[in-house]
This record gives structure tokens, C-alpha cells and sequence, in this order.
């Protein structure tokens, strides 16, 4: 697969995720041309969200990189992210010209209720995938009541209690999550 | 009044730092801090803006961290969207290549799986606290509530496309139920 097939194909991804691009990339990766086994994919995933930055756009660089190096990770990349940002914006203009009307106004409004409870229920999701232990627990609570309640600054908030958490935590093979 | 050029280059500083910080939870994560910074820090936008870039991006195709996009243009034009793409995605893309690159050499399993384990808590507080902040702006009525529930329990455990919920959601708004 050249760099341009994979910027092809990532964009034509992105431009059909109404809603969220992961599930598509799955289909499409895994069940329909079968470039990445399941496993591949979930481990794929898991590094693609511990690295920063959008997940979606992790996920492209590695797809692309194990594909065509460099360039095919770029080259993904730039399929995921510049045809939706430019639809996106397109959008917004729209939006200016023709948002103002109550009914847009209040179809958005209705929307925006649902799109809250789809946050909601990713971070429910998350939280039952946590681990069940006092410390984790502490952490996610300090963590929510740092940025939540108290609105502190994410970055010295992070800083403090991320480096916190790695100091504290043991070597898996020792035990203590 | 500052220039569209300083609120962009302001964007694409902020936004970078903040890029790397999106652990676990992905850019959506960061929405309660974007969202003090450009509301309170510096009045670029307002709450509604915020919460309707949040919509249109969700609604749109392609990942919904674009919501930035919509605020840098709400802030300063397709300059300021460029910024805040740009500062979103460059500095973890190239994190992301570096670590391919010579990632094993330099951190190893070990060190790794420890800092995985360590962050995981804390991005599930940032995802709590995310949805809280968010939400408090958008669902206020009796009826919002009930359909922000009724949603909620719906995804969790249903396969129900959400697509289906959001043009729900829209109906609702449109006879003004909600």
C-alpha cells in the first residue's frame, strides 16, 4: 500500500464517521481487507490511547508507519485529519449563514443533550474498566475534584498528581496497581 | 481587542501544550481546560459557542476532537482553525513517530506498563470531569434530563447506533420538547 492509498483511505474513513471514526476503522481494517488481525488491532488501539493526542490520529500513524514508514504514517495522518477539519469548518460557515433560525436552534439544542450523554457514557464505560483498588480510586476522585470542582489549571494539575501516581506505582511483576 | 494572528498564535501555543496531555481519554478530555481557557481566561467564545462546536463536531463526520477547529475559527477565523488543528495534532504525531522510532531503546516494558497503569485513574477523573462540566452547561430542564438519561442508559446497554439518538435528540429540540 503506497503513502497515497493510505491517505485515500483514511480519509475516506474519516469522511464516512458520522459520529465517531473507530468503529469504520475497525470494519474496515480488521473485517473487511483484513490488514490487522483483531489482536493487532486491540494492541494497536491500547498504544494509539496511551500516546497524547487524539487517539483516532495515533491509530493512523501506526496503521500507516507498519504499512510505508514515514511517509505512510504521515500521509494517514493527514487523510484523518485535513478533508474532515476542512468539511468541519465548512459546516460552521454554514452554520453562520443559516444557524441563527430557531429550528436549527432548537434541533441543535436537542442534539447537544444526546451529545452529552454520549460523553457520559464513554467515561461510565471507562470507570468500569478501571481497577478496583483504593488508590485508583483516590486518584480519579482527586483528579475530578481537582479540574471539576476546584478548576484548577489541567497542566500543573497533571504534572502534580500524574508524576504522583507514576512515583507511586509499583512494578507490575511486584503487584499493586 | 487582540488581532486574529495573536489570538491564533495564542491557540496554537496553549493548545500544544495541552495536546500532549491528552492521555487515555483522547482531545475530548481536555474540553474543561480549552473551555477556561477560551471562555474565562480570554473571552474568545462563549459557553453556547463552545457547547454548539462540541455538537456540530460530534454530528459531522470525522473525530470529534474537531471541535477545535470550529473554536479557532470562532475565535479567530480559519487562521485561528488551522492553529488549533495544527497544535491539536502536531506535537502527539510527533511524539507518536519518535516513540516508533526509538521507543523500545529508551523506555522498555517495564517503565511503560507502569506509567500506563499510574495514568489510567487519572484519565478516567479527567473523563468524569469532562462529561460533569459539559453537561451542567447543556442539559438544564426537566425534559433534558429525562432524555439525557434515557440516552445514557440506552448506549450503555444497547448497540443502538448513537447516530439514531442524536437525530432523536434533534426531533425532541425541533418540537421544542426539549
Amino acid at each position: 500500500m503506497t503513502p497515497w492509498g493510505l491517505f485515500v483511505l483514511f480519509s475516506s474513513l474519516a469522511m464516512i464517521g458520522f459520529g465517531g471514526v473507530l468503529p469504520w476503522v475497525h470494519r474496515s481494517l480488521v473485517e473487511r481487507r483484513r490488514l490487522l488481525t483483531p489482536a493487532e488491532f486491540a494492541e494497536i488501539f491500547a498504544f494509539a490511547q496511551l500516546l497524547p493526542g487524539p487517539t483516532i490520529c495515533n491509530l493512523a500513524i501506526l496503521v500507516g508507519y507498519r504499512r510505508c514508514g514515514l511517509a505512510g504514517g504521515l500521509a494517514a495522518v493527514t487523510g484523518m485529519v485535513v478533508p474532515p477539519a476542512l468539511g468541519v469548518l465548512g459546516l460552521a460557515v454554514l452554520y453562520d449563514h443559516y444557524g441563527g433560525t430557531p429550528l436549527v436552534s432548537d434541533v441543535l439544542r436537542g442534539m447537544s443533550v444526546v451529545a452529552m450523554a454520549l460523553i457520559c457514557s464513554m467515561a461510565i464505560k471507562m470507570a468500569r474498566a478501571m481497577p478496583r483498588t483504593l488508590r485508583a480510586g483516590v486518584f480519579a476522585a482527586a483528579m475530578f475534584a481537582a479540574i471539576a470542582l476546584l478548576k484548577w489549571p489541567l497542566v500543573a494539575v497533571m504534572l502534580g498528581l500524574g508524576g504522583l501516581a507514576v512515583l507511586l506505582q509499583k512494578k507490575p511483576d511486584v503487584g499493586g496497581a | 481587542m487582540d488581532s486574529p494572528w495573536s489570538i491564533a498564535g495564542q491557540i496554537l501555543l496553549h493548545f500544544a501544550l495541552l495536546s500532549l496531555m491528552a492521555i487515555g481519554g483522547g482531545v475530548v478530555a481536555l474540553s474543561p481546560e480549552m473551555m477556561r481557557f477560551m471562555t474565562e481566561t480570554h473571552q474568545w467564545v462563549s459557553h453556547q459557542v463552545f457547547v454548539e462546536a462540541f455538537t456540530l463536531a460530534q454530528v459531522a463526520p470525522g473525530p470529534n476532537f474537531l471541535f477545535a477547529t470550529i473554536l479557532g475559527y470562532r475565535a479567530a477565523g480559519v487562521i485561528g482553525a488551522a492553529a488549533a488543528t495544527v497544535a491539536l495534532v502536531g506535537p502527539p504525531s510527533l511524539l507518536t513517530v519518535l516513540a516508533l522510532r526509538y521507543g523500545n531503546r529508551l523506555i522498555g516494558r517495564s517503565l511503560g506498563t507502569r506509567i500506563r497503569l499510574a495514568v489510567l485513574p487519572l484519565s478516567i477523573g479527567m473523563m468524569a470531569a469532562t462529561s460533569w462540566s459539559l453537561t451542567l452547561m447543556a442539559v438544564q430542564t426537566v425534559t433534558q434530563i429525562g432524555l439525557f438519561a434515557a440516552a445514557v442508559a440506552i448506549l450503555l446497554w444497547t448497540r443502538l447506533n448513537p447516530l439514531w439518538l442524536i437525530a432523536v435528540g434533534g426531533v425532541l429540540g425541533a418540537l421544542k420538547v426539549v
